[in-house]
């Protein structure tokens, strides 16, 4: 379960960036990360009742990592390359099971122990 | 007389030809760590690149690290990417760190997709990195010290990271040749093993 906790973490990173790098020509900067924390938190803790909703996560992985490199010229401002970086670190994580550590399902009768 | 107990596979299992089982904890957790010295490396130098410090420590170049850091094509790499290259390095050390420590210790068998991802970004992207190191010194003409310090780590963890996709295409190559048909396999790959794959892992018990 430790990837949906990691997840959990960067989106509530992602909601606490989205007060930090503020711009006030551009509202954006603040709801494009609010948003994307929210849905990181959402899918997180579904992803512990749903098996591979946390693959969700990828996708707004992808929206903000598109996003950050787009959005401004780059190299562009801290809140883009926040998102980026952000993005990236997600995409990372959302791809790992929630029993990783554990052998997948149609693997376990076939073991000699509980692992 | 062998019991139906003892005909079960272990959960930490040799892999052939490897007299130890390149997926137990200890394996995995050096490649880990080695990883993550060079994520921390690379983050130092990413932290200067975005202006967090004011110098890099190089004991043997000099200015040469922030050379190399400033120069036209580390810049240039930055306006392409978004992200300062030693950020990304850092990125790219800490998916190896994620990738070494996700799985059970039967990986090589039981999840090939996280072991071949692994072993993908490791290898290829690991003698990658090296290379442009090595590329970017000699264009710019000036070395960086941390930066060799990564590419070596790099080549370490290749070194240390071989056996375990060796022993994963070695099973994925045995699946193959039992049932040579794709939709087997590729759940397999997945693991969710087809009932050749399951009587190729046994078969294959050291």
């Amino acid at each position: 379960m430790w990837p949906r906790i990691v997840e959990a973490l960067l989106g509530a990173w992602l909601i606490v960036s989205s007060f930090v790098f503020t711009r006030p020509e551009a509202t954006d900067v603040t709801v494009v990360p609010l948003v994307a924390g929210v849905l990181v938190l959402l899918t997180a803790g579904l992803a512990t009742k749903m098996r591979l909703a946390h693959l969700f996560v990828l996708v707004v992985a992808v929206g903000l990592i598109a996003w950050g490199w787009a959005r401004f010229p780059r190299p562009g401002p801290a809140a883009a390359q926040n998102a980026i970086l952000v993005g990236l670190t997600l995409g990372l994580v959302g791809i790992i099971p929630n029993q990783a550590s554990q052998p997948p399902p149609g693997w376990r009768p076939h073991l000699d122990s509980g692992d | 007389m062998v019991t139906v107990e003892e005909q079960r596979l272990s959960p930490d299992a040799k892999a052939p030809p490897f007299h130890y089982n390149p997926s137990s904890i200890v394996q995995r957790a050096r490649i880990a760590m080695l990883a993550f010295v060079a994520a921390a490396i690379s983050f130092y130098l990413a932290a200067y690149q975005w202006g967090w410090i004011e110098g890099v420590w190089d004991p043997f170049f000099g200015a040469g690290s922030e050379t190399v850091l400033t120069s036209e094509e580390s810049e240039a790499m930055h306006r392409i990417i978004g992200l300062p290259d030693a950020a990304l390095g850092s990125w790219a050390y800490l998916t190896e760190v994620v990738l070494a420590m996700a799985g059970s210790t039967r990986r090589w068998q039981f999840r090939p997709w996280l072991v071949m991802l692994f072993g993908l970004d490791v290898i290829p992207l690991g003698i990658v990195s090296v290379v442009l190191v090595v590329l970017q010194g000699i264009a710019v003409g000036a070395w960086c010290t941390p930066c060799l310090v990564t590419a070596a780590i790099s080549l370490v963890l290749v070194f240390l990271a071989y056996d375990e996709i060796w022993s994963c295409a070695k099973y994925l190559r045995h699946v193959w040749k039992r049932q040579p048909e794709l939709g087997p396999f590729w759940r397999t790959f997945w693991g969710n093993p087809s009932p050749r794959a399951i009587d190729v892992a046994y078969e294959m018990r050291s």
